[in-house]
């Protein structure tokens, strides 16, 4: 009772004074906003001054004097070397500078009860009130003393997974006395929770937990580790796998295709109580059929469960730290590849230590077609095999054969039931695999460094955001620590404490910067506080670029342009004061890092959001100029200026033109950079041209001087491009027409910057062939403006790539002005065959434009070698 | 074990290629922490083979040279193991390579286990590139595997994993490698007995050589060449025949891939493919190879079932128990009465998409009619 008193004293107390802790761990952007403003002197923003806090010392236990607060007077942030505010902001938070030690994850003594965990409702109210008695006031040094303590640990974390359930599910699932005293065990289990809570993605913690209780009735020796007098590895290696397995199998977006469950499967969840798997697509609407991932998931569990006991896995895999474990136990579960016969397979015949998987997809012969002429991409390929391999789908592919698919999902698949973690990813018309291999992702089977792994991470199918989680996690301490303080936070926001929680969120991102989720958070918590505060929001501006953008450019770039800007460039007020926003990113970004990502969309937002003054977007140009130079970065940013100053038909035009040959002049043609800036500029000036002609489509004005001048540079460069000696095109019977395409022009309805390589368009036009690719989306469509006006009489069409032969359902059409278009042909599925030839036999249409639709069902978009139009002269 | 001969598309080809390279024996790598322990309780332990306080064991020397350096016909059987990561070949170390059983089923050839380490210490890397200096390169890395090399170097068997090795004790991995170590001594004898022959006797007697299903000497099919320059024995055929070649041959590939202006029927291929099947010259497994690019030929026009029927039945009448023959049997099945084979959701989707198809279909083609009539498409 007496805690339960003096808890009422403090809220009372709090009421009184009007409790406000003033969060300040951002003084650069301060400092940057007072000198934009001054400079400017447009309007009165309320600068941010320093509150005096008001600590209140009621806590119901007797804790420790906590040290003043951050000293965050603007004095003292003017002193500090604004470059390093945030470092020693970091610093102080983390309390290294006073030899905190990290905190061991021991095991506490159980403090819930099995019975209580039967009421999950009451039981998160118990806990929201008392870790809200016992960490008090929470400023950074009690935060910090409050989670060093395991028992409070156990608690935040028991808390999450509560705050995150759904409490009703959870309740029907520990009705069960059994189910409850089991579970209770791992849920009092602080390392086991703590894992279960923060080391993947728990999207569905009741489900998990019912997967887990599962795992449990089948194998009643989870908690015992056989192996643990042979191999030195951390305790509880088969609770580790239950949580990796359940967590994986109850994510939304969880990869690969649905199995139905049976009548009898779904008569076992509702007999048991046991919520039904119900997994919904990105788009919110449920998929039909449910995933019966309860099945897949015991099998998985089992695998790895048995393996490791029988000594089968890769040592190394019982100290893998958790978040690893994921992507093996997390490996396709619904896969051929990913049942359990096929992984045995792969486990007892394709072992071998981390580094050598990364050759292991050279097991597999590259066979596009089978020894009945059937293509790899259709159903007959394996049919006659199967027979001979039931269940053993990855022994099939090394005896058949495959492609690219197939040989990188026998790579990553036999890495993965070996306990070596990896995954599949998708390259542009390719498919590739990385494995983990001495603390870093190794690509293998690749072709580019445009990667989109299949694994997802916090939702994307980024190789940076892949990237910044393992640096995250290599981090664990402090990312621990990070996501305990996020908790509160969470906990504080729950109970209307919104200054509190900011305050805490704040204390999380600065701790741990990489840690994607909090920013949403913190963000999202912040957006009111915020918005009255332009000063308040450079700062964190600041502190995201110095903190994430050196090593991560496109994920600081997104949460710039997803969390910040959109809040941000509506309460700064000058052009001024945006350019130092702006500066900071690309001030910050690392010398070595390639930028192999789309910068354009937050180069256009930043642009878009200055006002229209010609001298104002040309300093934005010098500015981008200036901060890339001798980066990585430098080619793409300048080639967005250029295109972007052209296609707008600014006066700036020229003159941008005139400053990148300048400072392409001034870089040296031994850096590194020359040649790939080059490409890039040219790449620009031809992008430039051809969205400026598909603009001109449009409008009465037709073909303008301007769009002669771009056409003129866009094939004088392309030429550049060709190379004479390769042709990468496929053997085929031309039609019986002189060929008219070269020097034709190509306009995309929406280019993929990512996967296309531009300067390439004009050659794809030509039979050396080059590559035109789009973005992925239905009735994508690629327009080719004919040098001049002809009578077709055929085309040939070279889709790209070996996965990128199936189009169904494409035509193409033409047109004599680029409005008005005709039907010519529908084209047939190209599954099987490289490329299409299509011959007009007879009343050839006249035309100027030719335009290809990729059709309906597909969701591939344009990627194409090569479009060769003809004319209907017989003879050539 | 057999030889896969692939041909692969020079974008993929190269990127494995350099992906293969990077697979080294033993990575010269700082241990990690997890992997310390039992790398330092490996580095402790005796020469696998060799009994404490026993005399040297001349049948097991400790390195792959050593061993090469003393071998005989029988050459040098390997037993590659990894010591700091992967604990079932550790046990097999003991409960198969160090028994003495194994002595007595390989007759003189020398025995030698070589590690693989994860994370090895130096003292553990230069001890096993000492142990495997020589040593042709294990593929792929791949542990337990048992590598069976001739006096000369070259690996003659290679049973990698536990398909080839069957269970930790080792009984069918005993029985695999005595196979292979008879098979390889009979190869030895028939070589001798070939340089004894001329012409047609001895390319009989290489063409024995063909048969036996253990790496063959290089330049087999040149002696085979020299012994009968016109091929009346067929051996020549027989030996050099491509299953794969004759394929992409038929089917004018690309890199593997159809050629856009590719066209065939059935018709166009038997003129090949029954000179191929019928064939007795050819190994069975290589003529229902070819019958089964006719067998897809005849399946994807219409009204081939009839043709397709049979030469399955004729396929498999070749060899039953070939892989070709064992799947003909449930292909007849499959491809003779598909739809009646298909499952009742299949046969549902396939009923829904088939109306909704059709109407589009016509739909469509009320649209496009006039311009279809003045074109083609190939």
């Amino acid at each position: 009772m007496k805690w339960r008193l003096s808890y009422i004293v403090l809220i009372l107390v709090m009421l009184a004074v009007g409790y406000i802790v003033d969060p300040v761990l951002f003084p650069g952007g301060e400092k940057q906003a007072e000198q934009a403003q001054s400079d400017d002197d447009f309007v009165e923003i309320e600068i941010h001054k320093k509150q005096p806090e008001r600590v209140v010392q009621a806590t119901p236990e007797p804790e420790p004097e906590p040290e003043p607060v951050v000293d965050d007077s603007p004095e003292d942030a003017e002193e500090q070397d604004p470059e390093n505010a945030e470092i020693t902001q970091i610093k102080r938070a983390l309390g290294e500078d006073r030899g905190r030690r990290p905190v061991q994850e021991e095991n506490v003594k159980s403090v819930i009860r099995p019975n209580e965990w039967r009421k999950p409702k009451a039981l998160e109210r118990k806990l929201a009130s008392r870790i809200r008695a016992r960490v008090g006031n929470p400023n950074r040094d009690r935060v910090l003393a409050f989670i060093s303590k395991p028992e409070n640990r156990l608690q935040i974390a028991q808390w999450e997974l509560l705050h995150r359930a759904d409490l009703d599910a959870l309740s029907e699932l520990m009705k069960d006395k059994e189910t409850a005293d089991s579970l209770a065990t791992l849920l009092n289990d602080l390392p086991w929770i703590s894992s279960f809570v923060y080391d993947g993605e728990m999207e569905k913690p009741e489900i998990a937990l019912a997967m887990v209780q599962q795992f449990r009735k089948a194998d009643k020796n989870m908690d015992h580790d056989l192996l643990m007098d042979k191999v030195k590895v951390r305790p509880g290696v088969k609770r580790r796998i239950a949580a990796a397995v359940a967590v994986e199998f109850t994510r939304n977006g969880w990869y690969g295709s649905g199995v139905p469950l049976t009548k009898e499967q779904i008569k076992y969840y509702k007999d048991t109580g046991i919520p039904l798997p119900d997994i919904s697509s990105d788009s919110g609407k449920k998929k039909a059929p449910v995933k019966d991932n309860f099945r897949l998931a015991r099998e998985r569990y089992l695998y790895f469960a048995q393996s490791w006991d029988e000594g089968l896995l890769n040592t190394s895999f019982g100290n893998l730290p958790d978040w690893l474990m994921h992507f093996p136990c997390g490996w396709k579960g619904d896969s051929p590849f990913g049942t359990a016969s096929s992984m045995r397979w792969q486990r007892d015949n394709v072992s071998a230590p981390p580094s050598a998987y990364t050759s292991m997809g050279g097991q597999v012969p590259y066979l596009p077609l089978n020894k009945y002429g059937d293509s790899i991409f259709t159903k007959y390929y394996y049919q006659p095999f199967d027979v001979l391999y039931p269940g053993l789908f990855a022994k099939e592919t090394r005896d058949i054969g495959a492609v690219c698919g197939g040989v990188s999902h026998f790579g990553a698949s036999s890495a993965c039931a070996n306990g070596v973690p990896a995954f599949t990813m998708g390259e542009p018309g390719h498919c590739a695999y990385a494995v983990y291999v001495n603390g870093e992702w190794v690509a293998s089977n690749t072709i580019s460094e445009k990667r989109q792994p299949h694994y997802p991470t916090w939702g994307l199918h980024r190789w940076s955001a892949l990237q910044m989680m393992t640096d995250m996690y290599k981090d664990g301490q402090r990312t621990r620590d990070a996501q305990m303080i996020c908790s509160l936070a969470g906990l504080l926001a729950k109970n209307k404490n919104p200054i509190k929680a900011l305050n805490l969120y704040e204390m999380a991102v600065t701790m741990q910067p990489l840690y994607n989720p909090v920013w949403t958070m913190y963000l999202d918590t912040a957006a009111k506080y915020l918005s009255k505060r332009p000063s308040k929001y450079l700062g964190v501006n600041d502190f995201i670029c110095s903190a994430v953008a050196p090593k991560h450019p496109e994920m600081c770039a997104r949460y710039l342009t997803e969390t910040i800007y959109p809040s941000l460039l509506t309460t700064l007020k000058t052009d001024k004061q945006k350019m130092v926003a702006f500066k900071s990113y690309f001030g910050n970004l690392n010398e070595n890092e390639k930028a192999e990502w789309d910068m354009e969309k937050m180069l256009d937002m930043q642009y878009d959001s200055l006002s229209q003054a010609i001298p104002k977007k040309l300093d934005f140009f010098r500015l981008i100029a200036d901060s890339v130079r001798r980066r990585p970065a430098f080619g793409p940013a300048l080639s967005w200026a250029v295109r972007r100053a052209y296609v707008q038909k600014l006066d700036v035009g020229e003159r941008v033109r005139g400053m990148v040959d300048q400072l392409l002049n001034e870089l040296p043609k031994d850096d590194p950079n020359y040649e790939s800036t080059q490409i890039l500029l040219k790449a620009s000036v031809i992008r430039a041209a051809e969205e400026a002609t598909a603009l001109s489509l449009g409008n009465s004005r037709g073909n303008g001087r301007e769009k002669e001048h771009y056409l003129k540079l866009a094939n004088e460069y392309s030429k550049e491009f060709l190379k004479p000696d390769e042709n990468n095109l496929p053997d085929f019977t031309p039609p019986p027409g002189k060929l008219i395409s070269p020097g034709g022009l190509v306009m995309l309805d929406m280019y993929a910057p990512k996967q296309d390589s531009i300067v390439t368009h004009a050659a794809a036009l030509t039979p050396q062939g080059g590559a035109i690719v789009s973005e992925k989306g239905k009735h994508r469509k690629v327009t080719v403006e004919l040098p001049k006006r002809s009578n077709i009489g055929g085309i040939v069409i070279v889709p790209t790539g070996n996965n990128c032969t199936a189009y169904r359902e494409w035509f193409v059409e033409t047109s004599l002005d680029g409005k008005e278009w005709k039907l010519l042909a529908n084209l047939p599925e190209s599954s099987e065959k490289p490329c299409v030839v299509l011959t007009v036999d007879r009343d050839s249409p006249q035309a100027r434009y030719i335009r290809i639709d990729s059709g309906a069902e597909q969701l591939q978009g344009i990627n194409f070698k090569a479009i060769l139009v003809y004319d209907n002269k017989k003879g050539k | 074990m057999t030889t896969r001969k692939a041909s692969k598309s020079p974008l993929c080809t190269s990127a494995l290629a350099m992906i293969v390279a990077t697979a080294t024996l033993c990575p010269a790598q700082e241990p990690t922490e997890s992997a310390a322990p039992s790398a330092a309780a490996a580095d402790q332990q005796q020469t696998p083979g060799q009994q404490p306080g026993m005399p040297k064991n001349p049948r097991r020397p400790e390195t792959f040279q050593e061993a090469l350096n003393a071998a005989g016909d029988d050459g040098v059987i390997v037993f590659c193991y990894g010591p700091d990561w992967n604990q079932r070949s550790v046990r097999m170390l003991q409960s198969f390579w160090n028994k003495s059983e194994l002595e007595k089923a390989t007759g003189q050839a020398m025995l030698v286990a070589v590690p693989v380490y994860e994370s090895p210490t130096e003292k553990q890397a230069d001890e096993a590139r000492r142990i495997s200096d020589g040593m042709p390169a294990i593929p792929f890395n791949v542990c337990p595997t048992i590598m069976m090399v001739d006096k000369n170097g070259a690996m003659y068997a290679n049973l990698p994993g536990m398909d080839f090795l069957g269970n930790e004790n080792g009984a069918a991995a005993l029985k695999n490698i005595a196979n292979k170590l008879a098979l390889h001594r009979k190869m030895l004898e028939l070589l001798n007995k070939a340089n004894s022959l001329q012409g047609e006797e001895k390319a009989r007697v290489l063409g024995e050589i063909g048969e036996l299903p253990i790496e063959k000497p290089d330049n087999l099919l040149d002696s085979l060449k020299n012994a009968d320059p016109q091929d009346k024995t067929g051996l020549v055929r027989r030996n050099e025949y491509s299953a794969l070649q004759f394929l992409y041959k038929q089917m004018d590939t690309k890199d593997g891939f159809l050629k856009s202006d590719f066209h065939t029927t059935l018709n166009d291929l038997m003129v090949e493919g029954m000179k191929v099947v019928n064939d007795t010259a050819l190994r069975p497994e290589d003529r229902q190879a070819a019958y089964c690019l006719l067998i897809g030929q005849a399946r994807r026009e219409e009204g081939g079932s009839k043709r397709m029927k049979d030469m399955i039945k004729a396929s498999r009448e070749i060899d039953p128990n070939s892989f070709y023959g064992r799947t003909m049997q449930r292909l007849a099945q499959l491809w003779s009465g598909e739809r009646a084979n298909e499952s009742p959701d299949e046969r549902r989707a396939r009923r829904t998409k088939g109306k909704d198809e059709e109407k589009a279909r016509r739909q469509r083609d009320r649209e496009v009619k006039k311009t279809e009539r003045n074109t083609s498409v190939n």
